[in-house]
């Protein structure tokens, strides 16, 4: 049997989540001059209550013990929504806590008891456990717990043991960053198996924003009129509409295919899981880029989310382990893990 | 979500590769006149006398009725085998025959289907027109109907294989030109017919892909049109291939193969090493090659029993790009032999140049940005 789609039951965790974000966090949020009321920080321990921080996590440690299936289809619901990658980072550290046998952590996680942020490499940290490095640190506080992707896959520290994180100003303004150095930093739990699920949730970020940057492209191409008629009836702009949705399709189901090899286990699972960080990465840039574009000097002011969803992609496709990186893992792939088949 | 193979399609998928290693035809297919007609027959009677002709036709109809996933594995496993597909048969296996077998009568079915099926005859598709392309309804070609005929008088064009065809399926305009889709017919024509005059056009890609058709009172029976006389509009476009993304399936997966090969090329000409940005782009290229099979496989699942909707015309945009890419970058790696049409560069400079036609023939790219952005997207129409 081969179904690419959300089943009824998965269907549901996407519509229960998405539904929840839309309400407590709409992008409108974002716009000039609104201190959103709610952010994820304030709401931390509610996200915890909703289950955001162990949808995938086992039992034992508090979570929902749903497969990475589901997490990959509610990873793409938050993006959709612009929800801090911190909560992604969150479900993330939880993994890597219980995979290194760490399960008061995990719990901890899971409940909300610790905050989570990304690192992000600058001067990579090393293959662990002893790090040092320069990285940045994503929407983060003192006192959070950090996780950042490195060669050695996944790994997790106390951004309290970094030597002075300073604020530095971050193309996402609704996104604190910092620059901060890790010396002789010893991690508290590493994952290297958690490589391609790490890589596959942010893929599922990208394709949530891909998806997300031409829904709004193509509601105004609707609703907007110029000569006469709605600018979405003008080829130029129909047929740029109709190449996001190819994109998106393709990072769609490149990523469900991923997500169903890493679930099975199947031995191609990391050649698909590269694919998909790929071509949801390209899908997510070009898709916010010519939304922007469709928008004109609408889609070009902060007022409009489709910045936010441009500059998240950027920020996806570095946390999914950068292009580059997986242009190099998937051409070292020998030909026969090229069959979906068989 | 799932993606899993029942045991019996496990073992549907060994006969089938077992089946294609020993029967598939020898050395390569010509791509042009007489040669390539006989190697497409050919290979389709082996395929009749091995009881592997008509995968997807009804059982009834002395088809195989092969489900959606077994049409998929058995092209699946011709791409893997390098096997031909159905060549210059697509159009009767593909369309014309699955519209006999919707529309025909029982004395149509018994005189044209058979023939199809044993590897006899090839037929073609005459639908477009000078004047009639994307816009396919403008079509012109005038059919008087006098007692028992219809008289032919006009003129057909892009009619790939005309010139190998037994039979053509053709779109002619017995009733008024407005409004345009009413007062066309779908009729049987035989090319030998006399008044039938056929050019075949040269193409880029040194072959004879297609060709003129011009017809001067051909005589054609009434008894040859199929379905009702002006409601040839409707059977010739529903969906009636019995094809279930089979074909779609099978090409995404020559496509990772192509990808595969290029990537071999690519190791030789550079001695073993790839450069840096060759590199990338073999990676990217495999990716979505990745990418493309998944979409059909979306596609197929989500279509359940009937044809697919407009999502197939995204995936064979997308293989149709895709497949540019990949024939342009072959280019690049083939360096300064790219210049040469024979040999091991011809293996791909003449495709580089043929494979092109994917973004014309049969709806457009243009076409299918607006199939896209008006039937998925529901924006207006925009042209």
């Amino acid at each position: 049997m081969i179904d690419l789609r959300p089943s009824p039951d998965q269907q549901q965790v996407i519509d229960s989540i998405g539904g929840y974000l839309r309400r407590a966090f709409p992008v409108e949020r974002f716009q000039p001059g609104k201190a959103p009321e709610t952010t994820e920080r304030n709401a931390w321990r509610e996200l915890a209550q909703q289950g955001f921080f162990g949808l995938a996590a086992p039992e034992e440690v508090g979570g929902a013990g749903f497969s990475v299936i589901e997490e990959m289809l509610a990873q793409r619901e938050m993006a959709r929504t612009l929800l801090s990658p911190s909560v992604l980072a969150a479900g993330l550290a939880a993994h890597v806590a219980h995979a290194a046998g760490l399960n008061d952590l995990a719990a901890a996680i899971v409940a909300g008891e610790r905050h989570v942020a990304f690192g992000s490499e600058i001067d990579p940290l090393g293959a662990g456990p002893v790090l040092d490095g320069i990285l940045h640190l994503i929407d983060s506080q003192a006192g959070d717990l950090i996780v950042v992707m490195t060669a050695g896959g996944p790994i997790l520290f106390e951004r309290d043991e970094l030597t002075e994180p300073a604020p530095i100003a971050g193309m996402d303004e609704t996104l604190a960053l910092h620059r901060a150095e890790a010396r002789s930093l010893r991690a508290l739990a590493q994952a290297p198996e958690l490589r391609s699920r790490s890589t596959l949730l942010c893929a599922a970020a990208l394709l949530g924003t891909a998806e997300a940057a031409r829904d709004l492209a193509v509601k105004h191409a609707g609703i907007r009129e110029q000569f006469g008629k709605p600018i979405g009836a003008f080829q130029a702009v129909a047929h740029h509409c109709a190449d996001m949705e190819l994109r998106a399709r393709a990072a769609r189901a490149q990523t469900a295919f991923a997500a169903i090899a890493l679930a099975d286990g199947r031995t191609d699972a990391a050649f698909n899981v590269s694919a998909a960080a790929l071509v949801s990465s390209d899908a997510a840039i070009r898709n916010a880029t010519m939304a922007i574009r469709v928008l004109g000097a609408m889609g070009f002011t902060a007022e409009c989310a489709l910045h936010l969803y441009l500059k998240r992609s950027h920020l996806y496709e570095l946390l999914a382990g950068g292009s580059r990186v997986h242009c190099a893992d998937l051409l070292r792939h020998d030909g026969a893990s090229i069959r979906a088949a068989d | 979500m799932q993606f899993a193979f029942a045991e019996q399609d496990i073992l549907f998928r060994r006969q089938v590769r077992a089946w294609i290693a020993a029967n598939k035809p020898a050395g390569l297919r010509p791509d042009d006149g007489e040669a390539m007609r006989a190697f497409d027959l050919g290979w389709q009677r082996s395929k009749y006398e091995g009881g592997w002709a008509g995968l997807a036709w009804p059982r009834e109809y002395g088809g195989l009725g092969l489900s959606a996933m077994q049409q998929i594995i058995w092209y699946e496993e011709c791409a893997r085998a390098r096997a031909p597909l159905e060549g210059c048969l697509s159009i009767c296996l593909n369309h014309a025959g699955p519209t006999i077998i919707a529309f025909g009568s029982e004395e149509q079915k018994a005189t044209y289907l058979p023939p199809i099926l044993r590897g006899e005859v090839v037929w073609c598709q005459g639908f477009s027109e000078p004047g009639a392309g994307s816009d396919l309804a403008a079509l012109r070609l005038r059919g008087e109907i006098r007692g028992e005929s219809i008289i032919l008088n006009g003129q057909k064009i892009w009619t790939s294989h005309a010139h190998v065809a037994d039979y053509q399926e053709t779109l002619i305009r017995t009733g008024a030109l407005t409004p345009k889709h009413k007062g066309l017919s779908w009729v049987i024509v035989d090319m030998k017919a006399p008044g039938i005059t056929i050019r075949p056009i040269r193409t880029i890609a040194h072959n004879h892909h297609f060709c003129e058709v011009f017809y001067e009172d051909v005589e054609v029976p009434l008894a040859n049109v199929v379905g009702a006389v002006d409601d040839g509009w409707r059977v010739g476009m529903s969906t009636l291939s019995f094809e279930r993304g089979g074909l779609s399936a099978g090409r995404a997966a020559e496509l990772r193969y192509l990808v595969e090969e290029l990537i071999e090329l690519a190791r030789e000409t550079g001695g073993g090493e790839i450069d840096g940005d060759t590199a990338a782009q073999l990676a990217r290229l495999r990716a979505e090659a990745a990418a493309l099979q998944s979409m059909v496989y979306e596609t197929v699942f989500a279509s359940a029993d009937g044809p697919p909707g407009p999502e197939a015309s995204i995936d064979y945009l997308y293989c149709g790009e895709l497949l540019q890419r990949i024939r342009l970058l072959s280019l690049e790696v083939l360096g300064p032999r790219a210049l040469e049409a024979q040999g091991e560069a011809g293996r791909w400079t003449l495709p580089y140049l043929n494979d092109r036609y994917y973004l014309i023939a049969g709806g457009s790219a243009e076409i299918r940005r607006n199939i896209i952005a008006e039937r998925v997207l529901g924006l207006p129409r925009s042209y």
